[in-house]
């Protein structure tokens, strides 16, 4: 018998009795013993589920508990941090903590700041990529800044409301370019798509999975992406830094629990989420659905939530986002 | 409630009192331009509609007058309501299956009376029935009582 | 054609597996049930199911998901008709007349032409994907933003025809509802709107515990009062099948309803209940006894839900054809094809025409067997309103707070639909309708969203509204609406319910 809630009853109790060889959980006093509640802050079927719930099933072979994806999506991730932040540090409950909630902190004044989480694993990053309308005739990141600097504000970029992620990817571009564009807010990735390709906007934020089946067939450009290496869905488009511009930007997700687990559970769960992100069969699946797998440590996840938090804070500032905890 | 204050007087009078709530609440929300609208410049739009059309509802019911209101009684307004209030704080606390317990016999008082045994005969036989067929049948991640998932 | 009918053929091979067959009954199933079930809608359901698609295929998967969210279609109507309950946004108009036939003994025949809409809704628009969906789904691509508010104007103006009283509550109504959609966090600045400080709020209220209060506690609350605790008494069942007129007067309405609904369907976002309302005003408004509505009219029923089951059998193709998901349910379906390292857009016809033609073929096939299954089970629904009120309605009460519970496991949310029962029942005491209200309420953030995006894009000239060609046409259907409204030989015909 497995011990965690079936899906939608007799139908999945089929799927759960052929992975009950896959999962023996034996009595034991041992952590874990019963299911890991996972805490996804977001609506579930967008990436950060998906992404998550790859994790989460694969996971559940390692942890030898099954991993229960609970979605609980609201204010910008807020809602569901704090359901981290507050569980009982016993480690039946994690979630996960992405670069979204680094903004949360400045805006949203019932925000958990990133002290109050404390960092399992690294998942991975999404890198940030900008893409243009075929109309534009752009063809590379610096004919985007030539257009740009020619006559700034005309050009429009579609991106997500101020503080989310591909919202800070532009001002992010914009900064380091010298540029100056109108600033069109979407609410989420897909009508920001459609806002590209029904000619709406000119340029785009969106991540590379989002826009890749457009950028193959021809109808939008992927200009650049800003990460230290290509994309691995979109080899064919040259990173910021091979066109000449030192600019780096990714929004990452994380696992993440309540501050005050016991250190042993805590190295437990750190090892065998690693080892569950190491895991090839693993990557391969995440790379299929458009994944990239970075697996890092407790140590190393800490040192990007506070690099970002330090990178994030400026840029929040300048658009008016900082309304609570002003940093000196 | 027969007299001045009929159904148009008062609708138009809660449509004022909605407008004038949604101004006064959002009195620090800057309007913006039309070319860069802020956050307050369609909710006031809005409120200002409200008290505007609010008023002449009112007038025209002081004018050619309307229907009486009914009376209100309190009854099941108050059972009905406390019901899903008590519903609301209970399962966050003590799980699914009491919060459903306390929300149906609260409810029962809104109605006309019910025998103590059929009640409660009636009450545990829903409170299981839609408990399994919750919890279990369509697998909620939520809990029957606290830790118990089924 | 002959490529129509090879691609046909390869899509029944796949939906006609043993396995496919399978799933697609387990989808319809459960979607029946979950559509029945007020507040769990097709959303939380196929987002709980998602897990399970790691172990199918994807072309399986995704049929089984696809006949969830059309089976709901199907079952969203069943509380809205014999419980004034909407499921969704979708159903708020099928209450009106649906509700009133329930009341008059005809809960079977409203059922049933509920049940014969949806389907020939669904067969016909299936057949219209597989026609023409790549080359339809490039009309999403037309519309501007400046066009889908003239859209939702569209739509707003329906609502107003579709009220009975006065025109000027009617308006006020709407406006009232727009404003209570726009509490939360503005799209365009991030700030925080009316939500006083509750974390719950940021996101906006709730369409679910709106809709239950205003519509379902509302009319729970009445009925105990009127009949002092004891509850509604419905009229005896006369029969249980629609009769002979009542197939005469819906068939020409379920043909208009399925017109709008698959033309609205394709655009994002506000396709089914905007496709909803235009059909049911359309209905009233060509309609040689408009009084008739509100009271019980047949075509009241099977225009709008012809219109809500072909706009969300239309909101396939462009999910399909261009990787857009128009509404939360195709976002999902988006991520189930993402498990499976499949992305939705332009390429994939032609890279997965099994997947393609399959689900094409397998909702064909879902829409029959969802007929052939809800049929016979209106015998036991009807049957539901023989239990006494004061067992029926605590039983009610108690799957609002479930539903609502199970959506965001939010204790607020759960608060809010009292909150809304009482406002539904102070504004029906005051003759005003919440149907407008609901309506402005969804269409609120996207009207506002749109509006303030055309305004940045058009630099703060609002004639943008007019010289784009489809925004335009828009507001011209609009207008002549609305004049038709305010026309006094109009006037009289609408009732004034003043007793």
């Amino acid at each position: 018998m497995r011990g965690g809630r079936s899906t939608l009853g007799a139908f999945t109790a089929m799927v759960a009795i052929a992975l009950a060889c896959g999962a023996p959980a034996v009595a034991q006093e041992k952590y874990p013993d019963k299911p890991i509640t996972f805490i996804v802050a977001w609506p579930a079927g967008g990436g950060s589920d998906v992404s998550m719930r790859l994790v989460a099933d694969a996971a559940s072979k390692k942890l030898g508990t099954s991993v229960v994806v609970v979605n609980k999506p609201g204010a910008g991730g807020a809602l569901g941090h704090k359901d981290i932040a507050s569980a009982r540090p016993d480690g039946y409950t994690i979630g996960m903590f992405s670069n979204g909630g680094i903004a949360a902190q400045y805006n949203n004044p019932n925000a958990n700041t990133i002290d109050e989480l404390q960092p399992i694993a690294f998942f991975g990053e999404d890198p940030g990529a900008i893409s243009a309308r075929v109309e534009t005739g752009f063809k590379t990141v610096p004919d985007l800044i030539t257009a740009a600097k020619a006559s700034p504000g005309r050009i429009k970029n579609g991106n997500d409301q101020p503080g989310g992620s591909s919202f800070i990817a532009i001002a992010v571009y914009e900064k380091a370019f010298g540029i100056k564009v109108t600033r069109v807010p979407y609410q989420g990735f897909a009508p920001t798509v459609v806002g590209l390709l029904s000619g709406e906007v000119d340029v785009a934020t969106v991540p590379v999975p989002d826009i890749i089946e457009h950028h193959k067939s021809g109808k939008a450009r992927i200009l650049g992406v800003a990460a230290t290496e290509r994309h691995f869905m979109a080899p064919d488009v040259p990173t910021f830094k091979e066109q000449g511009l030192d600019v780096l930007y990714g929004s990452w997700r994380s696992i993440a629990g309540p501050r005050g687990m016991p250190a042993d559970r805590l190295k437990f769960l750190e090892a065998k989420f690693l080892e569950t992100l190491r895991d090839p069969e693993f990557v391969a699946r995440a790379k299929a659905a458009g994944f990239a797998v970075a697996p890092l440590g407790i140590d190393d996840t800490w040192k990007r939530w506070k690099a970002d938090d330090v990178a994030y804070y400026p840029i929040l500032k300048e658009a008016g986002l900082v309304k609570v905890r002003e940093k000196n | 409630m027969p007299g001045r204050l009929n159904r148009d007087v008062a609708a138009g009078a809660l449509f004022v009192l909605s407008g004038a709530a949604g101004l006064w609440a959002g009195r620090t929300l800057s309007v913006g331009t039309p070319e860069a609208m802020g956050e307050g410049y369609l909710p006031r739009a809005l409120c200002l509609a409200l008290v505007a059309m609010g008023i002449v509802i009112a007038a025209g019911g002081v004018i050619r007058g309307g229907a009486a209101i009914e009376r209100w009684t309190v009854r099941p307004l108050f059972f009905v309501t406390v019901s899903i209030i008590a519903f609301a704080l209970v399962v966050g606390i003590a799980g699914l299956a009491p919060a459903v317990l306390v929300a149906i016999l609260v409810a029962t008082f809104a109605g006309e009376p019910v025998p103590i045994a059929t009640l409660a005969v009636f009450a545990l036989t829903l409170t299981t029935a839609v408990v399994v067929g919750f919890c279990w049948g369509l697998g909620l991640a939520v809990p029957v009582v606290p830790g118990v998932y089924l | 054609m002959d490529g129509l009918l090879g691609n046909l053929a390869l899509g029944f091979a796949v939906a006609f597996s043993v396995e496919n067959i399978g799933l697609c009954l387990i989808g319809c199933i459960l979607g029946t049930l979950i559509g029945v079930l007020p507040g769990i809608g097709p959303t939380t359901t196929v987002a709980l199911l998602l897990p399970i698609t790691f172990y199918l295929d994807p072309v399986g998967a995704l049929i089984m998901l696809a006949g969830v969210f059309y089976g709901s279609q199907y079952g969203g109507s069943t509380t809205s008709i014999l419980v004034n309950l909407p499921g969704e946004s979708s159903s708020v108009v099928t209450c009106i007349d649906g509700y009133q036939m329930a009341r008059q003994g005809r809960a079977g025949a409203a059922l049933a032409i509920a049940a014969l809409a949806s389907v020939v809704a669904g067969v016909v628009t299936t057949v219209l994907i597989g026609l023409a969906g790549p080359p339809l789904a490039s009309i999403a691509l037309l519309f501007q933003s400046a066009d889908y508010v003239s859209v939702m104007v569209l739509g707003l103006v329906s609502a107003v025809v579709l009220a009975h009283g006065s025109i000027l509550k009617a308006v006020a109504m709407i406006v009232l509802g727009i404003f209570l959609g726009l509490v939360g966090t503005d799209v365009t600045t991030g700030e925080q709107r009316f939500t006083l400080g509750i974390s719950e709020l940021y996101d906006g209220i709730g369409f679910v515990p709106v809709a239950m209060g205003l519509f379902g506690v509302a009319e729970i609350i009445y009925n105990l009062e009127q009949t002092r605790g004891r509850g509604i008494v419905t009229a005896t069942i006369a029969r249980l099948w629609p009769t002979r007129e009542d197939l005469r007067r819906a068939w020409a309405a379920v043909v208009r309803g399925t017109g709008l609904g698959a033309l609205l369907g394709i655009l994002p976002g506000s396709g089914p209940t905007v496709a909803s309302f235009a059909a049911y005003s359309l209905e009233k408004k060509i309609a040689r006894a408009p009084e008739r509505f509100g009271k019980g009219a047949v075509e009241g029923v099977a225009s709008p839900e012809a219109a809500n089951n072909a706009a969300a059998q239309a909101c396939f193709i462009p999910m399909l054809s261009l990787g857009i998901p128009p509404n939360a349910i195709m976002a999902l379906m988006i991520g189930a094809m993402m498990i499976h390292g499949l992305t939705p857009g332009p390429g994939i016809i032609t890279k997965q025409p099994e997947l393609f033609w399959g689900m094409v073929a397998s909702m064909l096939v879902g829409n029959v067997l969802l007929v052939v299954l809800n049929l016979p089970l209106i015998g036991m629904w009807v049957k539901l309103l023989k239990v006494p009120y004061r067992f029926l309605f605590p039983a009610i009460l108690v799957f609002c707070c479930i539903g609502t519970y199970s959506l965001k496991a939010s204790p607020v949310e759960v608060m809010m639909i009292a909150l809304f029962g009482v406002i539904g029942y102070a504004f029906r005491k005051l003759d005003c309708e919440p149907a407008p209200l609901l309506l402005g309420f969804v269409l609120g953030p996207m009207l506002e969203e749109n509006f303030r995006r055309a305004m940045i894009l058009s630099g703060g000239d609002a004639s943008v509204f007019v010289t784009r060609p489809i925004s335009a046409g828009f507001l011209v259907l609009a207008a002549i609406l609305l004049v038709a409204v305010l026309l006094p030989a109009f006037k009289k015909t609408r009732e004034a319910i003043r007793e």
